[in-house]
């Protein structure tokens, strides 16, 4: 309990001062390593991702197996063993689709996941004030956003792109003659691009939320309550219509459309909406949170 | 304490008709009304009221209000720091509780009956066949105005237990009402949509026909109305026993 | 003297932090200072004595009843909270009616005592503006005039005089003087002992959750003597004023620093103010600046723990 300030000498700053060129990366660094202290929300929310990768991985290594004779034990090479191991397989289902499924379900989840971790980037600085410290300093409002957009974007890397990563990794590994790596490369960056779309659009929205509000709570309860919301709209209003092209206003439908035409996957037959549509739908959806986001932070600017 | 609660419910009453929440929710009400006058002549009035009133005002809206209005029952005195006010009064805890939560009904039943009354009333228009039944109002109106309540009252009595009273009742919104709500089997009797739908369902239960209309919920076997009501009515005298007993209990720490 | 408040072995943490440990004192009617640093444990305990939290162990008596949640001690006791909380969409003559009404005053009663109450603290002619436009030092007082409106036999204020300007601290002071007079029992938590010096003799010091001392001002300020205190001058000629000041007693050391810096540590402070006129016309140092960076309470404690 000293009161040192009050007798501290200061030395003068003799050195330079130069401008860090990756600002953003700090500012996403600092608010993932303080979003990551708290131990408990990220056991609850990344440990049923890693169990759903877990079971994935062992499913892909296992229909690999089959394939390969190695878990047949004295059936393998016998006509019998091949008869069972292929419907086995089949049962297991392709590798692909698995992982495209595994995609769409965690993307779900993921939704609140980035929701929890990203709706008080800008909330919470609102709210405190913090932003009069960040536009004190050399950060221009790109860079301010660009940091945000980052740490709110890593939150869905791990928990989506990576867990993908990581089955296509067991893939290669289990597969024949590296027979994934020959034959289906493409899922790879497939995996990456579907991935990054999803993340980087859920990041947009949840960050637009927290732009909005002055409260952590009220930015997740928008984020989770706006694309959940519009899912039920659209869907009600399909029914109600008798058309299912009111689904281009429902993120989960778009994602899952883009999601088939990428991995080549079907799902549903007869789509009402293309891809195309999908994608332009979202493209309004980015342009829109984009342009809210600068008046937003426009706004902060000029207030501090 | 009747004294009590009517003091708070007095004084809150205007502020909660005049906040931000209340326009959100008012925003929210209307939803239902525009989807009712989107669709086609071709489509029946009956089939309007029946998929707009179960599907989106009862299983997204009711909910939905009730969360964003009953979250701020106690969490708004906590967070504004002004409960110290009414806990160094001489007035029972409780009344404190009450009377917000009062309040936040006198809000979301204006609404949710101008919302209901509009589904009802707006869906025989634009040539759409009116085969309406009779008393389908009578329905759709208790249903909604208990949903309203139930689930207020849920997320305001979390409030007193947990920090972030919206955050775990936007979970129970969307892993129970959600979720299994619109599973099959005797899971639904868990969530307070099947009760709601018990309700909704009266006429249904005579018309196979309107129920065979949507897929989550046919098949499923529900109460009578009346016995509907009551597990809700009971729900929420529960839910004000607990609350009531929680808040007595409770020591908010407030930071300074 | 009657005791307002007893505390024995009180404690309170807060999972793993520990707001208030081993705290056992006796409160007596009158005013009473409770100071201790930014926390101490001062906002705690007196969270505990208007039973807005509970202790984790130890006995508190105020007024001879148990706080949580009681109603009967409500009747007799006005809180005026630390955190600048009001119910910003009434105006600050509603706002201490409601807190009124909700003390069991009759309608047209709970208004006269609201408006009496903000005219003694001088918000006469602001109590029908809305709380949510006022002034942070208003907002203080409307604080203050929830506390006295119910004319309380006990009032605990927690750190009344942030934010006020001199103008108000003083009218605030005031204020409490004359409820002191009229037989309320007060007892004002501070962080600024000098404050506090300014309304009441006793006071019970708080630091890092424990009783440090109790008793009078003057009795504190005795032991504070005692312990060498630092003066920091900017001098022209730093060492001609040293010379000057080493024949004095209670000059234990001097340092010199650069730019005309030089410290001094002396056992009585007064003294040395004394003597300062004399030295400066007798030996000319140029004295541009000169501070105590340890006068303030932190300092007090830290002598006082060791």
């Amino acid at each position: 309990m000293k009161a040192t300030t009050h007798t501290e000498i200061y030395r003068p700053f003799e050195g330079e001062l130069r401008a860090h060129p990756l600002r953003p990366l700090i500012l996403a660094r600092a608010a993932v390593r303080l979003a990551f202290k708290r131990k408990l929300p990220l056991l609850l929310l990344y440990a049923p991702i890693a169990i759903a990768c877990i079971i994935v991985s062992f499913k892909v290594h296992f229909a690999f197996s089959l394939l390969e004779g190695e878990a047949l034990g004295p059936l393998a090479g016998t006509p019998q063993g091949i008869i069972a191991a292929q419907r086995l397989a089949a049962i297991l289902g392709d590798t692909v689709q698995n992982i495209f499924l595994f995609l769409q379900e965690t993307a779900k989840f993921v939704l609140i996941l980035m929701a929890w971790y990203g709706s008080g980037l800008i909330a919470e600085d609102r709210r405190v004030g913090a932003n009069l410290l960040y536009f004190s300093r050399p950060l221009t409002r790109m860079e301010y956003l660009a940091g945000k957009f980052l740490a709110a974007s890593w939150f869905g890397v791990l928990a989506l792109i990576l867990p993908c990563l990581v089955i296509c990794f067991v893939a290669a590994f289990s597969s024949p003659d590296w027979s994934f790596l020959r034959d289906e490369w493409q899922t790879i960056p497939k995996v990456i691009l579907f991935g990054t779309l999803w993340v980087g659009t859920m990041a947009l929205v949840v960050l637009t939320l927290s732009s909005i509000t002055d409260r952590r709570t009220h930015a997740l309860v928008g984020s989770a309550g706006l694309v959940y919301g519009a899912n039920v709209v659209a869907h009600v209003l399909a029914r109600v219509l008798r058309d299912a092209r009111t689904t281009v206003v429902d993120l989960f439908s778009n994602m899952e459309r883009v999601g088939e035409a990428l991995f080549h996957v079907t799902l549903v037959r007869d789509r009402a909406v293309s891809a195309e549509s999908s994608l332009t739908a979202m493209a309004l959806l980015w342009v829109l949170c984009l342009f809210i986001l600068t008046e937003r932070v426009r706004k902060l600017e000029v207030v501090a | 304490m009747p004294r009590a609660i009517a003091l708070i419910f007095t004084t809150h009453l205007s502020a909660v008709l005049r906040s931000k929440r209340a326009l959100i929710c008012l925003l929210l009400a209307l939803g239902p009304v525009i989807v009712t006058l989107m669709p086609p002549p071709k489509v029946d009035a009956s089939e309007v009221v029946w998929i707009v009133g179960m599907m989106f005002l009862l299983q997204l809206i009711a909910p939905l209000m009730g969360l964003i209005a009953g979250s701020a029952v106690l969490t708004e005195e906590i967070e504004n720091r002004t409960i110290t006010y009414a806990f160094t009064r001489p007035i029972p805890r409780s009344a404190l509780f009450l009377g917000r939560y009062l309040a936040t009904l006198v809000l979301l039943s204006i609404l949710l009956a101008l919302s209901s009354t509009a589904i009802v009333m707006l869906a025989p228009l634009r040539g759409r066949a009116n085969d309406l039944a009779e008393g389908m109002l009578w329905q759709l109106l208790p249903a909604a105005l208990l949903g309203g309540a139930v689930y207020a009252l849920i997320t305001a009595a979390l409030g007193i237990f947990v920090r972030r009273p919206m955050v775990v009742g936007l979970f129970y919104l969307i892993a129970m009402e959600g979720f299994l709500a619109n599973l099959p089997g005797s899971t639904q009797k868990m969530t307070v949509q099947y009760y709601l739908r018990g309700i909704f369902t009266r006429l249904a239960l005579e018309d196979d026909s309107l129920l065979r209309r949507i897929d989550v919920i046919a098949g499923t076997e529900f109460k009578t109305p009346a016995h509907s009501a009551l597990y809700l009515l009971g729900l929420i005298a529960l839910a004000i026993a607990v609350a009531t007993w929680g808040i007595r209990r409770k020591q908010f720490v407030l930071s300074a | 003297m009657k005791a307002v408040v007893e505390a024995k072995d009180l404690a309170r943490w807060y999972g793993e932090v520990v707001g208030l440990n081993d705290l056992s004192v006796t409160i007596e009617e009158g005013i009473t200072g409770l100071v201790g640093p930014n926390g101490a444990g001062k906002s705690t305990f007196m969270k505990l004595l208007v039973g807005e939290l509970r202790p984790s162990r130890g006995g508190l008596r105020v007024l001879g009843l148990d706080p949580f949640a009681n109603q009967a001690l409500y009747r007799r006791l006005g809180f005026c909270p630390q955190q600048d909380a009001l119910y910003d969409h009434l105006s600050g003559r509603g706002f201490v009616t409601l807190c009124m009404r909700m003390a069991g005053f009759p309608r047209a009663e709970a208004r006269r005592r609201a408006e009496h109450a903000l005219e003694r603290v001088g918000l006469g002619d602001a109590m029908e503006r809305r709380c949510g436009g006022y002034s942070k030092g208003m907002r203080q007082r409307t604080r203050l005039a929830q506390a006295i409106a119910h004319d309380p036999e006990l009032l605990i204020v927690d750190e009344p005089l942030t934010g006020l300007d001199p103008l108000a601290r003083h009218r605030v002071l005031e204020l409490f003087r004359e409820l002191a007079g009229a037989g309320t029992s007060i007892l004002v938590s501070s962080h600024v002992l000098h404050e506090v010096q300014s309304l009441t003799e006793r006071i019970v010091l708080i630091h890092r959750g424990r009783l440090l001392a109790q008793g009078s001002v003057s009795e504190v300020r005795r032991l504070l003597s005692r312990h060498p205190r630092k003066v920091r001058f900017t001098v022209r000629e730093p060492r001609r004023l040293a010379g000057a000041l080493l024949r004095f007693e209670h000059v234990h050391s001097l340092t010199l620093g650069e730019g005309g810096a030089l410290q001094v540590e002396t056992a009585d402070l007064e003294a040395l103010c004394n003597s300062l006129p004399a030295v400066a016309a007798e030996v000319r140092p140029g004295i541009q600046s000169l501070e105590s960076s340890d006068a303030n309470l932190e300092a007090v404690f830290d002598y006082l723990v060791g």
